[in-house]
Parts: structure tokens; C-alpha cells; sequence
């Protein structure tokens, strides 16, 4: 490093302070996003910090007979319970199974509450929205309904809004409504 | 800004007002009913005083917040009521009625309406003139300092009873309950119950720590033995050793024998204090439990409500579907002053709507027909309510209807292919008539508004089940139905029996098992394509609970041949359930879900055990059906592979019986599959018949050592890729330089061995 | 039995690999592990920091070390130049940044293609998990996690957390 002459000194010195810089300092927070990053099997994903009430690392997780795949099962979260989903299930990803490091993000809006299985967790940043990028043709169609945009590096940000409002998402079995007759 | 603040309060204070008027009008309107039925005596005086303050207290409360036309009303009815009490007016059948009336109107009012039907103002103005005849006979103390002398300012006025009013105002004791009392709002009553019942888990945990801790007193004294049995070797051992090289130990001999004698003595110290630990333990818990049960009595208490308010909306729904109906129905309410917990009311609603609407809709016949029968032509419908034994209720609904018919009943539960008619055949009467519970049996002929689709007694059945309740039927053709529901008086925790099935634990509400059997494999006979058992002397059917919940069933080979099942009831009907074991039974507190699993088949809720782990709560009705649909399906060859993955199985060597047992539950509590060997020869032949996915192995161990286990290992070609960690108490360079070379995957020193880092290390390793 | 949970459940093997170049010296390194590649920056040395301890670069506020490679594979050691790239790899906690002259591009493995045996590099030891072949040349693939979970403590004894905002 002591050869680098000047002017390479003074580039890499330039580049040091730039890669330094927190994400969230490069621009005003005007137009930013602030979102959760984390990892899906290989692939990177992020969620609006709005949405994400807090990230929850789980031990013992007991798996629910009669859900759908993309239900991971129910987690004691703090004494209560908390359903936890897997979104590989959806976005065509393998899935992996449990380990003692796994945690759940857990989205909250109004009365919905549930946890998004991850693989790793990469902390959170801000993203310029307008350097949001439209779908890209690979992402399949369910990504792409739960899909904010992607950034210039690739890390997919979802819409937690669209997550947690999808009723599809909720398990609502055919038998013990308890509906009345019309 | 101050707008806003006046805006809030006064909505606040609304809500207040509505909940205190609808007590109120509920409370007069029973006590008028009860007028009417008692004849004119002492006790009579007492209700017509209740109904006179709750009047007034109404009226008072409608003043306070402005509510000019209803403060108007309950002037008149608190004059008509003070003509009562100081006359003996007697209570006719037209001024019950016309008193009725009012309240309704009133009722309405409170709920929000602007304006009062045309008439009412007739009907109250004829009850002024009810009393009015006699008012200077109702002047027996007079109190001119009273405070309602207001004169009410809406339209009608009421100045021509006033002085009656002002005569008849009782002394101020009518506030006097209300001074030691607090208005406090369901929801936040209800919210404290649940904080209290949150509370259980404190002793659901101690009886967890006390089963712990009877562990580590069991696992000590093995220990003791064990070291009791070791000393006199040690000795002996060391007495050769002093024999044989009696000058290279130049001390006594009684030196390293008073050090074991000492350890021994340490030991039993330390077991004497556990022991005692262990009691004090289980003071504490029986005195923590004691409290929290007089405290979780004592909340839901506060939360008792008398059955009447439900009676109130049964009898206005009765006489709504009467009109509808054109049936001439009278729906009577007993038992109104017995008190349920709200929760379990609420859940009645529904229930008790569809029982209403049934006996409405195909119950009751039309009034030619019962003109034709000799009955008569008005239906009766009875709804009472009566403690039973054991913080239980029961709530029984009967008309003098049609009662049910059998055959048509069978003829629908076949239609809707719940039974063949060989089947049918063989059912007796309480059989068939409990097959109306089930979704899709219904015996009237044509789909009305209120009742034929055959979904309603389905849903009551499920609904008194969820609450741990029974339901009955009785019913004797021409004569009337009669369906019984038993029901806890209060709700929150029951009785639940833990199973395993699989590598599952779930929960089964102990109100739904009749029995845990176990029997041997050839006891089960396969009927067509079902599988029966014997039980009570009939054959039902049976049905492996994995199977029907699509979980991998795994079969512990020693109990191979021996089967145990549950036979549990629904609706009349019972099944035997084939499960792993029965795990015990305990006080279950259940929880919801959550919102994002609003309702799932099989499952009503979760159980929070005292270790804080969570275990499904089979729902019963449900499990009956799916497992009909799965008798009925071919059994599929492969059941479905489990989406949480497969359970890893670990091999753990270990010579020292602590840290094998303690090795293992870390490690089961971590959800592995652990089976154990005591020294790496038998490690290494346990491997040669059973498949595993890692070996944790200790180093220092008798006939072959860790590291001697770890070569054997990686010489052999079947095993080659097995992961090894090596467990041991030497912290040295060298030995962890011999694991890695012999092959293991990781060394872990136990000084630094904390379960996180066993854990993450053979986590990183499958 | 796998020890490759991360990869071998891919739909298509999840075998993709970064082939990377420093000095004379090409390996790979599993996709899944690289998390970008930045073109090279000021390092901030360490002190008393052993060998294969580079220095720390500051990503975004997240103090991460240098994995000196060169020095792991016994390559001579080079000033760091603009034209270089750090490659920022490594999982969760544990990511490091490490220097190279070229990132070759991704590759495919071919399926049972045979490790050779002999002239293996002595930093390779123990951490190859395969093979790919690139212009007809054979280049190993480096098992960056198994290294990191293995010999990878010291290189993060140097991080203090929260070092820069």
C-alpha cells in the first residue's frame, strides 16, 4: 500500500470515505425508503421499516397440521402467538429447514400481525425511491404482486402493505365458521 | 380546540348513558314481568320500589345528558310506577302492555333514534291519564326539598302529574347503591381477565420447575449411588498402590480416603439441600396456585351476567319471527336470575338464535294444524336456565312443536351420504336424532329464510363443544323437541389431555374423550375399507390421528403390536383416534391463532405449556369429519412430507451418565432425535444399525475414546461424511490439534460449552 | 448427508460460482457467499493484527475486515491499486472483504467433476468443495463459509462494533 502513488492514493482514499458514508446520510430523507434487508435462501430481500414492528429471533417453532405449505407454524412471541410464514413458498425458492438462527420479521398493520421466516438478517438501510426499478422479467407473478420495485443492486423490496392487506394470505378454513344462516 | 375536547366527552359520556339505560330498562321490564305473575303481598312492595328507582335512576341519567324525550317518558312511567306503590294500582294486562310499549319506544331511543313512533305519545299520555284520577291519594309523605322538581321542558310536559312526582320521591337512598359502586367498561373488565388469567402460566411454569427439579434430585441421587459405590474401589485401589510403591506415596494411606470420605459427605450435604429446595419448591407452588385460583375466581365473577339479558332478546326475537312466520309463538325465559360468564353468553348468541329460529321455523307447527292436533293454536316455547353440578349450567330449549321425525332425519343424514341405509338400519332413536347435529341434516322439506339448510344444529353443536359443553336431544313425536346444552358457567382454562402422535404433541379437550384405551393391533377389524374398534360394545371406527392430520407417523419399534387410542365424542358420535402416547393431562389455557390464521380444520387454538411451548388444541367436531373423509379416501402411500423439514437424529457418546442425560435434553429440546451410547465401541455399533445425521461424541471414555471413535469413522466408507464433534474437559492445544486431525468436524472445550454454542456449531454442521 | 444445506437444494444445484483472480492464482467462491463486488477503497491497517488480517474497510457504517488472501494462498504481498476489487462475501455477522485483482465472472460446475489430486495450494487445504472448469482450465472452488467458521475468529476480534456511525 506505501507504493500507491498519489493520485491512487487520493482515488481509494476518495472511494473509502464514499463506501463509509451510511446509506441513509447520501441523500436527504426525502424520497427515501426505509427499509429491512434481509436474505430468502440466496436471494436478497427487503420490506418498509414502517411495516416491520420487530425482528424476532424464534426457538422452537411448532408446526401446524392442516395449513397451507407457506405456513412455517405458531411461535410463542413474547407470550403470545404469533403464526409465521414462508415466503420462499411463493417465490418459487427452496426451502430450507429450520435452524436455531432463524427469525421472523414480524409485520403489523391494524389487526394483522404475522411473521416472515428468514434466512439472515442484513439490517436495515434507506433506498432512494427513485431508483427503484419496475419488476424484472424473472421475478414470477406472485413476487411481482408483492413487489415495491428492486434497487440498482438487486435486493428485491416488497410491499408490506400489499402483504399484510392480502387476504390470501390469511388461513381461513371452510368448516367452524360459525356463520349464521343468511 | 375545546369544541373538540366537549365533543369527545360527551360522546364518551354517551356511551356510558346507553350501557347504565339499557340496564335500567331491562331491569324494569323484568320486574314488571314478575309483577304480574305474583300475587298482591308483601314482596310485592319490594319489586314495585325497583322498578320505581330504576325509573327514576334512568330518567335522572337522561336528564344529565340531555335527552329531553325519554326524561319526559320516564317522568309519566315514574308516576304510573309511584300510583302503583302507594295504591296498589294493580298491574292489568293493558298497562303491563302499554308500559311495554313505552319501553321499547324508549329502548329505541337510547339506541339512537331521533324521533318516537306516533303513537307513543298516546299510549303514554293514556297512562297519565291512568293515574291521574287518583293523584291526591298518592301524597303519603311529603317531601318538599326533593330534587327532581324540575319541571322536564319537552314538548308534552308533564305538569299535570307533578305534584305526584314531587309526593312520591323517595328519599335519597335511591343513590345510595350507586355511591359504592364504579361504572367500569366490559371491555376493560374483560381485558383484566385475561391479564389474570395470563397469570396461570406462573403456575403452569412452577409445577414445570417443580417436575425439573424433581429431574436433577433423581439425576443427583444417581450420582450419589454411583459415587457410593465408586469410594471403596478408590480405596482398595489406592491400598495396591500404597502396597505396591509404598515409597513413592510417602503420606498416609489416610489421606486420600478422608478426602473421598469428605467429597462423600459434600455429596450428601448437597442432596439434603436440593431435597429441601425441592419441598420449598413445592410450598411455594401450592401456595401460588391457591392464591391464583381465588384470584381468577374472583375476576371472572366481577364479569357474571344474569341470564335475563339474553332472555330479553330471545322473547323480542320470538315475537319478530311469530309475525314473520304468521305462527302465533310465546317464548318464555326461566332461570332469568342466574348468572354466566359473559364470554360464554356471548358465545351462546348464535347458538340459541339458531335454536329459536328452529323451533320457530320447523318446530312449531302452523296454527290450522295445531287447531287440527287439539293443541293449542298459540306454539310455547320455553328457554330455561339451571345450575347444574360443578361450575356448570344448562340451558334447555323446548317447544310443544312437532318433535322430530326419525325416518326423515335418516332419510336426510342418508341423502347427504352421511350413513348408508344398512347403517341406518341399525341406529336407535337417540342415535338418529343426534345425527341432527351434523352439517348437512336437516328434516324440513323446503329451504325457508330461517331454517332447511341443515347447518344450523351443526354450529350449535360445535359452538357448546368449543366451550368444553354438551348438547342433548330429546324429542317425543306430536309432542315437542327439547335440545339441552350444558355449558361451563364460566370459561378460560379446561382440562386438556396431551398426546403425541408422530413426533407431535397435541392437545385434546379431556371433555371430548370418553376414554384412553390400549389394545392390542389384531383387536382392529377392517370393514370394508374402514378400520373398526370395539367400544362400549359397538364397533366404531378408527382412525390413526397422524393419518388424519397428514403428519409423518413414526412408529416406536417396542410398541409394536400394542395400540393406544383415544375414543372421543362429538355430537353423539365417537371415534377412536390411534396416537404415539398420552403425555399427561393439565389446566390448558388457550390462545387464539392469531389474525392470520382466522380458522384452521382440525386445530381451535394453541396451548401455552408452562415451558412456554406452544401446543395445538385439536378441535373434535372437526377431526370427526376429517377423519370420515379420510376412511372414506383410499389410504394415500405416501403421506405428504412434512414442509417444516425432517427431524435430524444425533447419536450422543457419552460415559458419564449427567452429561448424557443433560446432553440429550439440550439437545431434544433443540428438536433433534437423540439416541446415546455409553462409549465409542458401542457408539460405533448402534451406527452400524441405525441412521444418523451427526455424532457428538465425549473424548475421554472407556473401551474406545473419542478420537479412536472419530478414525473408526472416517476409515469406513459408509460413514466417511459423518459430521463428529468432539465434546471434552481438555482445553489443550494438542488434543484439539488430535481431533482435528483424526477427522472431527469440531472440538468443543466444555469449560466454553454453553448450549448456544453446541448448538450453533452442529447447526452449521447438518 | 450434506454439508452444503445452502446450496445443493437449489433448483438448479445452486452451484454457481465467482471465479476471482489474484497474482497468478484463480479459485471460486460460491455465489450464494458473495454478496457484492466493490471496486477497492483506502484500508484502514490494523495493528498487531496477524497476517491474514488486512486491515478494516468501513461499509455504510459496517466496520468489516479484510481477508488477505494473498497471504492465506502464500502469494506475495501488493499494495492495493484502483484498479483492484474487493470482493464482500461471508454471511450475516461474519462478512469480510477480499482484495482481487479480477473477478473472472460466474461460472457453472460441472456436475462429479473430479478435484486433482496433488499440487494443491496450501491454503486450500481442507477448503476445497469442488471444481469448475473455465476456459478449459480447472480452478477449485474455495468454501469461503467452512473457512470463516473454522479459522475465521481472528478476523473479527479487530471489529468493534458501532466504530463508525
Amino acid at each position: 500500500m506505501n507504493t500507491a502513488s498519489h493520485t491512487d492514493q487520493s482515488i481509494l482514499d476518495a472511494r473509502a470515505r464514499e463506501l463509509a458514508r451510511p446509506i441513509s446520510r447520501r441523500t436527504s430523507a426525502e424520497g427515501q425508503l426505509a427499509v429491512v434487508e434481509f436474505q430468502l435462501a440466496h436471494e436478497c430481500y427487503a420490506i418498509e421499516s414502517r411495516f416491520v414492528a420487530e425482528v424476532f429471533p424464534f426457538g422452537d417453532i411448532t408446526p401446524l397440521p392442516s395449513t397451507p405449505a407457506f405456513v412455517v407454524g405458531i411461535v410463542n412471541f413474547r407470550g403470545r402467538v404469533l403464526s409465521v410464514i414462508d415466503l420462499k413458498f411463493f417465490f418459487q425458492l427452496p426451502m430450507k429447514g429450520l435452524n436455531d438462527r432463524n427469525r421472523a420479521i414480524v409485520l403489523r398493520s391494524g389487526n394483522m400481525e404475522f411473521g416472515v421466516l428468514v434466512d439472515a438478517m442484513h439490517g436495515t438501510r434507506r433506498i432512494a425511491q427513485e431508483t427503484l426499478q419496475e419488476a424484472l422479467p424473472t421475478l414470477s407473478g406472485i413476487r411481482e404482486k408483492y413487489l415495491k420495485g428492486v434497487t440498482p443492486d438487486g435486493v428485491v423490496v416488497l410491499d408490506g402493505g400489499k402483504l399484510l392487506a392480502d387476504d390470501a394470505l390469511v388461513v381461513r378454513d371452510r368448516t367452524n365458521k360459525g356463520e349464521r344462516e343468511p | 380546540m375545546a369544541q373538540a375536547n366537549d365533543n369527545a366527552v360527551l360522546k364518551s359520556i354517551m356511551v356510558t348513558f346507553k350501557a347504565e339505560a339499557e340496564e335500567h330498562l331491562l331491569a324494569i321490564s323484568e320486574g314488571l314481568t314478575e309483577l304480574r305473575r305474583m300475587p298482591p303481598s308483601g314482596a310485592r312492595a319490594e319489586v314495585v320500589e325497583r322498578i320505581y328507582r330504576d325509573t327514576h335512576s334512568l330518567k335522572g341519567a337522561a336528564r344529565s345528558v340531555g335527552l329531553e324525550m325519554i326524561e319526559a317518558i320516564c317522568q309519566t312511567l315514574e308516576d304510573v310506577f309511584a300510583a302503583v306503590k302507594n295504591t296498589e294500582l294493580p298491574v292489568s294486562d293493558g298497562l303491563s302492555a302499554a308500559v311495554q310499549t313505552v319501553l321499547e319506544e324508549v329502548r329505541r331511543l337510547v339506541e339512537g333514534r331521533k324521533t318516537m313512533a306516533a303513537n307513543t305519545w298516546e299510549i303514554v299520555a293514556a297512562l297519565k291519564a291512568a293515574i291521574d284520577p287518583q293523584p291526591e291519594t298518592a301524597t303519603p309523605i311529603s317531601e318538599p326539598d326533593a330534587p327532581v322538581s324540575g319541571p322536564p321542558s319537552s314538548q308534552t310536559g308533564a305538569a299535570p302529574s307533578a305534584a305526584a312526582v314531587e309526593a312520591a320521591e323517595p328519599d335519597e337512598t335511591s343513590h345510595e347503591p350507586l355511591a359504592d359502586t364504579v361504572r367500569v367498561p366490559v371491555a376493560r373488565l374483560e381485558a383484566l381477565l385475561r391479564l389474570v388469567e395470563e397469570l396461570l402460566r406462573i403456575e403452569l411454569m412452577s409445577t414445570q420447575r417443580s417436575a425439573e427439579t424433581a429431574t436433577l434430585l433423581e439425576m443427583h441421587g444417581a450420582w450419589t449411588k454411583r459415587w457410593n459405590g465408586l469410594v471403596p474401589a478408590i480405596v482398595s485401589s489406592g491400598r495396591d498402590l500404597d502396597t505396591t510403591s509404598a515409597e513413592v506415596k510417602p503420606e498416609p494411606a489416610s489421606g486420600p480416603e478422608e478426602c473421598l470420605a469428605d467429597a462423600g459427605r459434600e455429596l450428601s450435604a448437597f442432596h439434603s439441600a436440593l431435597k429441601g429446595f425441592s419441598t420449598r419448591l413445592d410450598v411455594d407452588r401450592r401456595w401460588t396456585s391457591s392464591i391464583l385460583d381465588h384470584l381468577l375466581a374472583s375476576a371472572k365473577e366481577v364479569l357474571m351476567l344474569q341470564f335475563s339479558v339474553m332472555g330479553q332478546m330471545l322473547t323480542r326475537m320470538a315475537a319478530e319471527l311469530s309475525r314473520a312466520e304468521c305462527k302465533p309463538v310465546a317464548l318464555t325465559v326461566h332461570g332469568t336470575h342466574i348468572k354466566i360468564e359473559k364470554r360464554v353468553l356471548d358465545e351462546m348468541n348464535d347458538p340459541l338464535i339458531h335454536l329459536i329460529r328452529n323451533c320457530v321455523g320447523h318446530g312449531i307447527e302452523p296454527a290450522e294444524v295445531r287447531r287440527r292436533l287439539g293443541k293449542p293454536e298459540c306454539g310455547a316455547i320455553k328457554v330455561s336456565l339451571s345450575q347444574k353440578d360443578g361450575n356448570k349450567v344448562e340451558i334447555c330449549v323446548e317447544d310443544d312443536g312437532a318433535g322430530i321425525d326419525c325416518a326423515r332425519v335418516k332419510a336426510s343424514a342418508i341423502k347427504s351420504g352421511l350413513l348408508d341405509a344398512a347403517e341406518a338400519g341399525n341406529l336407535d332413536d337417540g342415535e338418529i336424532l343426534s345425527l341432527i347435529f351434523r352439517s348437512g341434516v336437516s328434516t324440513s322439506q323446503i329451504i325457508t329464510s330461517l331454517s332447511g339448510r341443515g347447518l344450523g344444529l351443526a354450529i350449535v353443536s360445535e359452538k357448546v363443544e368449543k366451550l368444553g359443553g354438551r348438547v342433548r336431544v330429546d324429542s317425543t313425536p306430536g309432542q315437542g323437541t327439547r335440545i339441552r346444552l350444558l355449558l361451563p358457567a364460566t370459561l378460560a382454562t379446561f382440562r386438556g389431555t396431551l398426546v403425541r402422535a408422530g413426533d407431535r404433541s397435541f392437545v385434546m379437550p379431556t371433555d371430548s374423550v370418553a376414554k384412553a384405551i390400549r389394545f392390542s393391533a389384531d383387536q382392529i377389524h377392517s370393514v370394508e375399507s374402514r378400520e373398526t374398534i370395539a367400544f362400549a360394545g359397538r364397533a366404531i371406527s378408527f382412525v390413526k390421528l397422524a393419518d388424519v392430520l397428514g403428519i409423518p407417523d413414526r412408529q416406536t419399534g417396542e410398541n409394536k403390536g400394542q395400540v393406544t387410542a383415544l375414543v372421543v365424542h362429538s355430537a353423539g358420535r365417537y371415534i377412536g383416534l390411534g396416537i404415539s402416547e398420552v403425555l399427561g393431562e393439565q389446566e390448558i389455557l388457550v390462545r387464539s391463532l392469531g389474525p392470520q390464521l382466522a380458522s384452521v380444520t382440525n386445530i381451535s387454538g394453541a396451548a401455552m405449556l408452562g415451558s412456554g411451548a406452544l401446543v395445538p388444541i385439536l378441535n373434535v367436531a372437526d377431526l370427526m369429519r376429517s377423519a370420515s373423509a379420510f376412511c372414506g379416501a383410499p389410504r394415500p402411500a405416501d403421506p405428504a412430507p412434512d414442509a417444516s423439514g425432517e427431524v435430524k437424529s444425533l447419536l450422543v457418546v457419552e460415559d458419564s451418565v449427567t452429561s448424557r442425560v443433560l446432553l440429550k435434553s439440550i439437545l431434544q429440546a433443540a428438536g433433534y432425535e437423540v439416541t446415546t451410547a455409553v462409549d465409542g465401541m458401542d457408539a460405533f455399533t448402534t451406527m452400524r444399525t441405525t441412521r444418523f445425521d451427526l455424532v457428538v461424541s465425549d473424548v475421554e471414555m472407556p473401551r474406545m475414546n473419542g478420537f479412536e471413535l472419530t478414525t473408526r469413522i472416517r476409515q469406513d466408507a459408509a460413514f466417511k461424511e459423518m459430521p463428529v464433534v468432539l465434546v471434552t474437559a481438555r482445553e489443550s492445544r494438542e488434543d484439539k490439534e488430535r481431533g482435528i486431525e483424526c477427522g472431527a468436524n469440531a472440538y468443543i472445550v466444555k469449560s466454553s460449552f454453553d448450549q448456544t454454542n453446541l448448538l450453533s456449531v452442529i447447526e452449521g454442521l447438518l | 448427508m450434506s454439508l452444503e444445506p445452502t446450496t445443493s437444494m437449489l433448483p438448479d444445484g445452486g452451484r454457481h460460482v465467482v471465479v476471482i483472480r489474484f497474482g497468478d492464482i484463480r479459485i471460486a467462491l460460491r455465489l450464494s457467499v458473495v454478496e457484492r463486488v466493490i471496486r477497492a477503497v483506502t484500508v484502514t491497517t490494523v495493528a498487531d493484527a496477524p497476517a491474514d488480517v488486512g486491515g478494516l474497510v468501513n461499509v455504510h457504517g459496517t466496520v468489516i475486515p479484510i481477508l488477505d488472501i494473498r497471504c492465506v494462498f502464500g502469494v506475495p504481498r501488493k499494495a492495493i491499486v484502483p484498479a483492484d476489487l474487493f470482493v464482500i462475501a461471508g454471511a450475516g455477522q461474519r462478512r469480510v472483504a477480499i482484495p482481487v485483482e479480477e473477478v473472472l465472472g460466474v461460472a457453472k460446475p460441472a456436475p462429479g467433476a473430479a478435484v486433482p489430486a496433488g499440487d494443491i495450494l496450501p491454503g486450500l487445504v481442507g477448503f476445497i468443495e469442488g471444481a469448475v472448469t473455465l476456459e478449459d482450465s480447472m480452478i477449485l472452488i474455495y468454501d469461503l463459509e467452512r473457512f470463516l467458521r473454522k479459522n475465521g475468529s481472528f478476523l473479527f476480534d479487530h471489529v468493534v462494533p458501532g466504530v463508525s456511525p
